[in-house]
């Protein structure tokens, strides 16, 4: 509904400038006089700084300029008018670079008549052709060449040299250091020439404003009081440094009129600048900060700009919303993979709105009746003049009479709405996806395990925002766009991200690689999935795993890929070799369902992942699956052969060692002899680990739960297995051996000088068996050093993160895929060289040859 | 696939050698390829020199034309959509990795050299460092050699210092002496004669040092105590006399049955000197030195190459086309810059854009001297003014025609 009161403006450009005094006089609705705030009634003084002239911050009072109450009144500046001009500390630099580059008699630029006009046009070209930053540090390089200049080219007057002592004294530092007053820096400054501005780079603006005569006194909104609980009243930090500029400039303008000696003129006048200076920053080096009487340093206005906590980044930048909603997340299997379980208490409380039309009229009036409190109901109703009533039931009856098309009901979220759910650190676009709604009687957010990587998340009390989005271009967007169905494929590599996870691999990694079922069972099985395409089951006799999971692929399905045991081969929609496994339908790279995505599209995907995760989860539920100490029970027989490979290859490198102490080590290029003995060392050392690796996948049951894990890749490794019984192995530290702690030795209990495996980080026992307390301590080392590593990592990687983000943040694909930034410059002709998108490859691919394939119908 | 770019060019660079690139010339052995690339000269070729290199040895016309139109057509569906805001999406795709990256990993590359890998070499690339931590030249040679000989060149370019060399040093305090004794084993090993060699000396020692075959010997001042005559040792055992400064050590790799010299430390210019080393496939890690020795199109190429072999040895899958993008943004301009608030963001158009990322009063109050003027295109200022952004959704407008009534 277009209102007046939603007709915005467009702010199409900004432009940046020096305010000069006329302009803030202009702008000013109060002079300010007095620094007294309040009368003894505490209204607020006439010619205060809480004029009411310049806005009101509290209710029962309008502004006395537009007649607005508090809420509407954005507040009016005032002005005041300073007895002595002052230097701006923010552009003290530009000042001091000014003084430097000009005449001190006759204030021209000391730079030669003949070439201004030459150099002003160069300047042009240049900061063009340079960019911003480029050219200043130029521009400096060009300032600072007119420092050196000591007779005007324009007047022949000697010039002196002048120095910027403190932060805002600036001294001649010839002879006994006279200072240059700030009354005369401004009377120089009004005399440069208009045509030389350029020359010092400086715009539309004359260097005199850069000096203060006129202060503006922003409006009182932006410096409200506060009142405390016990009634006191406690001004903003800018309220109070205005009321010593105001009493200070009172005094310096008494003095004057008075005549004072001019030394004590000087000191209010420097105590003026202080304080000015410290309203704009109170960080400057240098100065020491104003304080509170309490001791606490006052909250300057840049201070107020700067920073994370700033305006810029916490207010401009990150922006906070409506119609959201946080708690922690758990999983359900149960559901969709683009759906999310939402608490009903949730539910009832976002809302969606609504527009009231003559079709949907009855449903949203329901909703209405049912009110806040029965679900599902509404919550708000907007009418046609656009204010907004909060439902109740005792005005029910009221509103259902009022309601008529041109209304908004603000409903609750049902079922089928589309939000966008996220978590936190949001580091990619898959971080934020749209899912569709399905309220249940929880307390948390559910999701399908399966949508966890995209997210990182996991059950062990992360928590999740949901934001329910409100206009209808935002709900198609969600939907359209946003939507987890439209996610499936990573925009960084190409690979399918979403896919079955932890028992539903094992499951079907079981389920293909051996079982059998009867006829019955495996109809039985297909069902309890959820699998409804009877006409499809085509069961004789005993059915085997593959021919089941067969079933819930597309029909003509060809595909070759890769499992952690050979080729798996698909014909025609029947998985005739090979066993699924993570590498082929688990998340983060399945290879199945990157192909099914290109040749079936997201719906299919979405679909045959349910069906591929239940029907695993199904497989393991009806034949049992566990893990228990006896998988980790290893023959005796084995034990003994990990055991002589230990010894072994402790004699080997017990002889590395004898001939390294006497000498006789040959080295190897470009390695110290001590290098060499830890590379020899070392490299035996992971043989054990091999060999150990080899002997525990041949000897160890595979059909134990520890190793069906391991094998299908659901969870756990090989290398787990074998640290929890043949033993943990070599501890690493930066990539050697640990080799730091006391003089010459690792640990106090061993002998110093020993470089033996024991004592240099080996653990030899297993995590079943124990370790020693040496060992321990290994252990803690390499647990420690992990535990910085992450801890480090993590600020590191987001300020990378930001200031890629920021530096390419502006990038688009035009019409014809060429990349440009903000200004238009062409970064690429063509994005990427060929103008296809990542998240339609494979794996980043072009993939020809399945194109050939299938055009020639698999003949390749 | 090298982007078409007008080359800026700096007359100050001093630029070693120019490559001339040949144009590869793709030539099928279908007429039916031949003349569809005569006709679209900007499809890509690389998808149709795939396609001939797979298609089955007796392809019939009628095939080969239904699978081009099939190849054309998903590669039409494969292109990017327009006004994809591919800036941030590239930034994500390689910022998410890295929160995966290990940090403090030192990774041996060849034998002798290692090199800094993971998420410190990843910020030392887009910084664009000046000063690297572990800075690599690969040296290829211009023709095969014995490994003894190419052992022998590979000296010749490692710094020595007269410490190599020495079997003995006696100092004598009462004759102001120090006697050096040199192993005349090792100047074999290097190959060169002893006499050039102390030539290399440093004039300091050199004026007062005689040699005569097998001993240098150094004479001190008259009023030389012993520490006086110990530093002059040390000053002369740690000069250079022979190889390139700066390059710290070397050592052989075998790459595709070719020796390759892989040196620790940079040293582009001095390498141009040795005879044996071909000078068109240098490689260095370091970007602000090919730039400066090879131009824009290679310091771009080395980015590239030095992110992928981050991303490689991480073990991640990072699109080419992201890191493509990346090294375009940094090089441009003509010039290699870093992602910092130095490089690329303080060229950004917009004040409030700078302003957001860091030193905002600097940027604000800046804008302010030189009147600047800024049209609201760019993400951040409209999003800082509650507007709408002009990318993705935002850009397409819908006009509804009001109704008579």
């Amino acid at each position: 509904m277009i209102s007046k009161h939603n007709i915005t403006k467009r702010i199409d450009k900004i432009t940046y400038s020096v305010v000069s005094p006329k302009e803030i006089i202009k702008n000013s609705v109060v002079k300010v006089i007095t620094p007294e705030i309040y009368d003894k009634y505490g209204f607020p003084v006439e010619g205060g700084l809480m004029d009411m002239r310049m806005g009101v911050i509290e209710p029962g009072f309008s502004c006395k300029t537009c007649s607005q109450s508090y809420k509407n009144c954005e507040g009016h500046f005032g002005h005041l008018e300073l007895a002595r001009p002052i230097l701006n500390v923010l552009f003290v630099d530009t000042i001091s670079s000014i003084l430097k580059s000009t005449c001190q008699e006759c204030f021209r630029v000391l730079h030669p008549e003949d070439k201004i006009k030459e150099t002003i046009e160069e300047f042009g070209r240049l900061r063009k052709e340079m960019g911003a930053e480029k050219f200043l540090k130029y521009h400096s390089r060009f300032m600072s060449s007119l420092y050196k200049i000591k007779t005007c080219p324009h007047c022949s007057a000697k010039q002196e040299d002048i120095k910027l002592d403190k932060s805002s004294v600036f001294v001649f530092m010839q002879g006994e250091k006279k200072r240059l007053l700030t009354t005369e820096i401004r009377f120089r400054f009004e005399n440069i020439a208009q045509e030389d501005l350029p020359l010092l780079n400086i715009v539309g603006i004359r260097p005199e404003w850069l000096l203060l005569t006129v202060l503006p006194i922003p409006p009182v909104s932006m410096r409200s009081t506060i009142t405390l609980q016990s009634g006191q009243r406690s001004e903003d930090d800018l309220t109070h440094k205005l009321t010593d500029i105001v009493r200070t400039n009172q005094r310096l303008h008494e003095h004057l009129l008075v005549g004072v000696p001019e030394a004590i003129i000087e000191d209010v006048w420097d105590l003026l600048q202080y304080h000015i200076s410290t309203y704009f920053d109170n960080t400057i080096p240098g100065l020491p900060p104003a304080r509170h009487r309490n001791g606490d340093t006052l909250k300057s206005i840049s201070e107020r700009i700067k920073g994370k906590k700033g305006i810029i980044r916490n207010n401009l930048i990150g922006k906070r919303v409506n119609y959201s909603a946080r708690t922690v997340i758990s999983p359900d299997p149960r559901l969709k993979l683009n759906e999310v379980g939402v608490p009903l208490s949730v539910a009832m409380k976002l809302t969606i709105p609504e527009p009231v039309t003559e079709e949907n009229i009855e449903y949203l009036k329901d909703l209405v009746r049912n009110g806040p409190l029965k679900y599902p109901g509404a919550n708000y109703l907007k009418t046609k003049s656009g204010s907004r009533k909060s439902i109740s039931l005792d005005i029910i009856d009221v509103l259902l009479e009022e309601i008529e098309p041109g209304y908004e009901v603000e409903r609750h979220l049902l079922d089928g709405d589309s939000i966008v759910f996220n978590r936190q650190p949001s580091l990619h676009k898959l971080s934020m996806m749209g899912h569709i709604v399905k309220v249940l009687p929880i307390k948390t957010f559910a999701i399908n395990p399966g949508v966890c990587k995209p997210y990182n998340a996991d059950f062990d009390g992360d928590e999740m925002n949901l934001h329910a989005a409100q206009t209808l271009e935002a709900r198609q967007e969600v939907e359209r766009l946003m939507d987890v169905k439209h996610q499936l494929i990573s925009p960084a590599s190409g690979d399918a991200v979403i896919g079955c996870v932890q028992d539903a691999i094992t499951g079907l990694y079981v389920l293909t690689n051996f079982l059998e079922y009867e006829k019955d069972d495996a109809i039985q099985l297909l069902f309890s999935v959820g699998f409804r395409e009877v006409e499809k089951i085509n069961f004789k006799g005993k059915v085997s795993g593959k021919e089941i999971f067969s079933i819930i692929l597309p029909d003509d399905l060809n595909f070759i890929g890769e499992s952690k045991f050979g080729v798996v081969k698909i014909s025609n929609g029947k998985l005739i070799e090979g066993v699924i496994d993570k590498k082929t339908v688990g998340d983060g790279g399945g290879t199945l369902l990157r192909h099914l995505h290109k040749n079936y599209g997201p719906d299919l995907v979405l679909k045959t992942v349910g069906y591929m995760s239940n029907l695993g989860l199904q497989v393991l539920k009806k034949r049992g699956f566990t893990i228990s100490m006896g998988d980790f029970d290893i023959p005796e027989k084995v034990k003994k052969e990990i055991d002589s490979i230990n010894d072994k290859v402790f004699t080997q490198i017990d002889k590395v060692i004898e001939a390294y102490k006497l000498g006789e080590l040959e080295r190897v290029t470009g390695f110290t002899l001590e290098q060499t003995l830890e590379f020899k060392v070392l490299q035996l050392l992971n043989s054990i680990r091999d060999e150990a690796m080899k002997i525990v996948k041949e000897e160890l049951d595979h059909n134990s739960g520890t190793m069906l894990m391991a094998d299908s890749g659901a969870m756990g490794k090989i290398l787990s297995i074998v640290q929890m019984h043949a033993g943990v192995g070599q501890q690493s530290l930066r990539g050697q051996r640990i080799n730091r702690g006391y003089s010459q030795r690792t640990l106090s209990c061993f002998k110093k000088g020993d470089i033996t495996p024991e004592a240099r980080g080996y653990i030899k026992n297993s995590l079943r068996k124990g370790l020693e307390p040496y060992e321990v301590f290994f252990g803690s080392i390499t647990g420690r050093d992990g535990l910085m590593d992450t801890a480090l990592r993590t600020p590191k990687t987001g300020y990378l993160y930001r200031r890629m983000a920021t530096s390419m943040l502006d990038l688009m694909i035009f019409d014809d895929r060429s990349v440009r930034n903000e200004a238009g410059v062409v970064i690429q002709f063509k994005y990427g060289d060929d103008g296809v998108d990542v998240a339609k490859t494979v794996s980043g691919h072009f993939d020809v040859k399945s194109i050939v394939e299938n055009t020639l119908g698999g003949k390749l | 696939m090298a982007t078409k770019k007008e080359k800026v060019k700096k007359e100050k660079k001093e630029v070693i050698i120019e490559n001339k690139v040949e144009e590869i010339v793709f030539k099928s052995k279908y007429k039916i390829l031949n003349d569809f690339m005569e006709k679209n000269p900007d499809f890509p070729t690389y998808i149709l020199i795939e396609l001939d290199s797979i298609l089955p040895p007796k392809t019939s016309d009628s095939d080969l034309k239904k699978i081009l139109n099939n190849v054309v057509e998903e590669y039409e569906n494969s292109l990017i959509t327009p006004n994809e805001a591919i800036g941030v999406i590239t930034a994500q795709s390689v910022g998410e990795p890295s929160t995966q990256m290990t940090l403090n990993t030192f990774h041996f590359a060849g034998v002798a050299t290692q090199s800094v890998e993971g998420l410190p070499r990843l910020i030392e690339i887009l910084d664009i460092k000046k000063t690297l931590e572990m800075p690599m030249m690969k040296l290829y040679l211009k023709e095969q050699l014995s490994e003894d000989k190419v052992k022998l060149v590979s000296s010749k370019i490692r710094e020595t210092k007269l410490f190599d060399f020495v079997k003995k040093v006696d100092i004598d305090v009462e004759e102001k002496k120090v006697v050096i004794d040199l192993d005349l084993k090792e100047f074999k090993k290097v190959g060169v004669d002893p006499e050039a060699l102390i030539g290399n000396l440093d004039k300091k020692i050199r004026k007062s040092s005689e040699f005569d075959g097998k001993t240098i010997v150094i004479t001190g001042g008259s009023n030389d105590g012993l520490k006086d005559l110990m530093g002059m040792k040390e000053f002369a055992l740690s000069s250079i006399v022979f190889g390139i400064k700066g390059i710290r050590d070397v050592s052989l790799i075998k790459e595709n049955d070719e020796f390759v010299i892989v040196t620790k430390g940079i040293a582009l210019k001095q390498i141009a000197n040795i005879s044996e080393i071909d000078i068109s496939r240098v490689y260095c890690n370091d970007i602000t030195e090919m730039y400066n020795s090879y131009g824009v199109e290679a310091a771009r190429q080395t980015v590239i190459r030095e992110i992928m072999e981050v991303v490689k040895s991480q073990g991640l899958s990072i699109n080419e086309r992201h890191v493509l993008l990346i090294a375009d943004v940094m090089t441009y301009t003509g010039e290699p810059r870093g992602m910092t608030r130095y490089g690329i963001v303080a060229d950004k158009l917009n004040v409030l854009t700078r302003a957001s990322f860091e030193t905002p009063l600097k940027h604000i109050s800046g804008g302010a001297l030189i009147n600047e003027e800024n049209v609201l295109t760019s993400i951040t200022e409209n999003v800082m003014t509650n507007q709408m952004v002009y990318v993705g959704t935002g850009v397409p407008k819908v006009s509804v025609k009001k109704s008579e009534n």
